[in-house]
């Protein structure tokens, strides 16, 4: 199989709702973590099979958001697509990942996405009502993963590769 | 209206030159005007002037590099021209920018200097110059080639060209022997940190991370429009290098710009790009004539080193072997001991043979040739040797003789000499025969120590033994028959052991006289006397052949007497 296309995608969200947990399992990295505290950022590679092909997304692993440090935008740059990632547990989550996208889509304009609500281990402890969930999923491709048991990350990762594809 | 020409009209008489002017004037005098501008140089260069810089900058957006390769030679010719001809207004152009130029080209000189300097010092005759002879001989690569690779000014590792928003890798090459990590995350996180840096500092869009040193390494880094080219360089880089990165990008985005700016990801489409790339894997190697003689003389050195080691070590090997052939000559010659085989196994020696259990051990004749004991494995089989030597050896330690025999090995017949008990010659005559290599025993020297003491007890018997005689008579009294055959007795059995015991026994007869007859008379009388005596022995069986008889005479005068004296001489000495 040949490496058709190479993008760069961003992880976006607050911070520890589980971004870089979710996503160890799946991917490659040559750094350490300490980067994403130094210079705000961690770059991982991950390869996704859509058909005949392989698409190799660069994954820039942002450092999340919150009230003391703020998601250095300008990294954002030059991506064709980001991730999502949110914290079931924690519906503020949600709307610092909503903030964000609003961040994105200024940069970026309108690109694939896909949302990822982590933690879905967790579900009895979700704060999201069935109400609002059915409006994320309306408005979003959206993903419940559990970097636990490293459920749905794949299918989050793949959905995104197609679209890229597909652009 | 002319005079000429309203005469004509009355007679409506016109021609087109008449008309001419009454139609197109304003425009023959545009054309004029234009004609003016184009046929007069001054006008011409006016009009020009006013649209140049216009027509420059629509002629770049509209036909790209035309416009910089028409006018690139006349440019060119005319720097070259103002050069040559005033070239103090050009040193006054360039003096703001040549000094730093100077300065930084000093510095790259001094650096490969120094670098040099410091790889001539580590070179010659260190241990690292015998580290890469080492690497030389394991690799099976020529010496020269490990000295130039590590010799290098510089060399470009890796050459990545980034799509500059993205910071996506749209092409890597590395050479050959340089591992090389993930180059999409480490070009992703090079832009990272060009981000970074640009954010912190708030530098200039247009700028950028455009060199930074890791160890011996160099990035450098040559920013374009839409693409990057970032090079890896081990050692000193030249400016060499930053220029066929900015030729090379140049090139990449004449020939990609459209791609470039469109890039949707699309990889394959840079797959052209490697052999451009490629021309940027630079290298400059260090080329010194004074290294290459250094390097002779090194080798000379080390030639010289080995054969002075290999001589002094080919004395030393020559003389242990020389030893070790005298070890084995004495080992020769050793009695009883036989060396099959010698040689090294595991680089030590080995002797190995036979040996007799009585002859000397071959490991106590290492020390005197200057061998230890770990020096040489020897291995003996033991074996019953029938030299001479070791059948003497055999016999003494068979046999065990006592003080005063001894034995000597002639032929197969062992000589057995001196005087031993009567069971040890029994013991001996039983046993010498059935040891290896002897055939019979001589014992015709050996003598039985009891016969001796049965010699020497009779010898004593007969001399304390004195016969008495009536005054003046010749015969022994009747009184003295029991002294008489006492002597016999004593005489009989001397006679017999004297020989056993390796002795010649003679029985000297003195008959002793009173003082009273004469001379004569005491002369005639003694010798009567030791005769009658010798005669009663012989009656009693003692052979005369033994006997002598001797008249002390006048010579010692006193009892009337016969005494014994026993004489003994060794067999063969004569009685």
């Amino acid at each position: 199989m040949t490496v058709l296309e190479k993008h760069k995608v961003c992880l976006l969200g607050a911070t520890g709702v589980g971004k870089t947990s979710l996503v160890m399992r799946f991917v490659r990295s040559i750094f350490s973590d300490a980067y994403q505290t130094t210079i705000g950022t961690k770059i991982e590679s991950k390869h996704v099979v859509c058909g005949d092909h392989v698409v190799a997304l660069v994954l820039w692993d942002l450092s999340g958001e919150d009230e003391f440090q703020r998601v250095r935008l300008s990294y954002l740059r030059g991506a064709a697509g980001y991730l999502l990632v949110a914290d079931g547990t924690r519906r503020a989550t949600v709307e610092t990942a909503m903030a964000l996208h609003d961040a994105a889509m200024g940069i970026l304009g309108d690109v694939p996405r896909v949302l990822v609500l982590n933690k879905a281990d967790l579900r009895a402890f979700w704060e999201l009502d069935a109400a609002y969930e059915r409006e994320l999923a309306s408005r979003w491709t959206l993903f419940e993963t559990s970097a636990k048991t490293g459920a749905g990350v794949e299918e989050a990762f793949v959905a995104l590769g197609h679209a890229l594809l597909q652009r | 209206m002319s005079a000429r020409v309203r005469a004509r009209a009355q007679r409506h008489d016109y021609t087109l030159d008449d008309l001419r002017p009454l139609l197109v004037q304003p425009e023959q005098d545009r054309l004029k005007t234009l004609e003016h501008k184009l046929e007069t140089p001054e006008a011409l260069a006016e009009a020009i002037g006013e649209v140049l810089p216009q027509a420059a900058i629509v002629s770049q957006q509209r036909r790209g590099e035309e416009l910089r390769s028409a006018m690139q030679p006349v440019m060119l010719t005319n720097i070259r021209e103002t050069v040559r001809k005033n070239p103090e207004l050009f040193a006054e152009a360039i003096f703001p920018s040549i000094g730093p130029a100077v300065r930084k080209a000093t510095r790259a000189a001094l650096e490969a200097m120094i670098q040099r300097m410091d790889d001539i010092i580590q070179r010659t005759m260190t241990v690292q110059s015998l580290r890469w002879r080492i690497q030389a001989a394991r690799t099976g690569r020529p010496f020269v080639e490990i000295v130039m690779l590590h010799n290098l000014v510089y060399r470009v590792e890796h050459v990545f060209l980034l799509h500059r928003e993205s910071g996506l890798v749209l092409q890597h090459v590395a050479a050959e022997d340089v591992a090389s990590e993930d180059p999409d995350q480490v070009s992703a996180m090079l832009a990272a940190i060009d981000d970074f840096a640009r954010d912190a500092f708030r530098a200039e869009k247009e700028g950028g991370l455009s060199r930074f040193c890791v160890g011996g390494l160099t990035g450098i880094i040559e920013h374009g429009p839409r693409a990057a080219l970032v090079a890896i360089v081990r050692g000193v880089a030249t400016k060499d290098v930053e220029l066929s990165l900015a030729e090379t990008l140049e090139q990449i985005h004449r020939q990609y710009g459209s791609a470039l700016t469109q890039f949707r990801g699309e990889v394959t489409a840079f797959e052209p790009t490697r052999e451009a790339l490629l021309g940027c894997m630079r290298e400059k190697r260090l080329r010194r004539a004074k290294s290459r003689r250094r390097g002779i003389l090194a080798l000379v050195a080390i030639a010289a080193l080995v054969t002075t080691i290999a001589g002094i070590g080919g004395t030393i090997l020559y003389a242990r072997h020389q030893r070790f052939v005298g070890y084995l000559e004495a080992l020769g010659e050793e009695p009883g001991v036989t060396v099959t085989r010698t040689g090294r196994r595991g680089g030590r020696r080995f002797v190995e043979g036979l040996g007799d259990p009585l002859a000397r051990d071959p490991a106590a004749l290492l020390a005197p040739h200057g061998f230890r004991a770990s020096d040489i494995e020897l291995r003996f089989e033991p074996v019953y040797s029938l030299e001479p030597p070791l059948i003497e050896r055999r016999a003494r330690q068979v046999l065990r003789p006592p003080p005063g025999v001894s034995l000597l090995l002639a032929g197969g017949t062992l000589r057995a000499t001196g005087v031993a008990e009567r069971a040890w010659i029994d013991r001996a005559r039983l046993l010498a025969t059935t040891l290896p290599g002897i055939d019979a025993l001589d014992e015709a020297r050996l003598f039985e120590a009891e016969a001796l003491a049965s010699t020497q007890a009779a010898a004593a018997a007969l001399e304390g033994t004195r016969v008495a005689f009536a005054p003046g008579s010749s015969r022994p009294s009747p009184a003295e028959r029991a002294r008489l055959d006492a002597a016999a007795r004593a005489a009989t059995t001397l006679l017999a052991s004297a020989p056993r015991s390796g002795l010649a026994a003679r029985i000297e007869i003195i008959g002793h006289v009173d003082p009273t007859g004469t001379p004569a008379q005491n002369e005639q009388l003694s010798e009567a006397r030791a005769a009658s005596v010798a005669a009663e022995l012989g009656k009693r069986g003692v052979p005369a052949e033994h006997l002598s008889v001797r008249g002390a005479g006048q010579a010692n005068l006193g009892a009337r007497r016969a005494t014994f004296a026993v004489h003994l001489a060794p067999v063969g000495e004569g009685s």
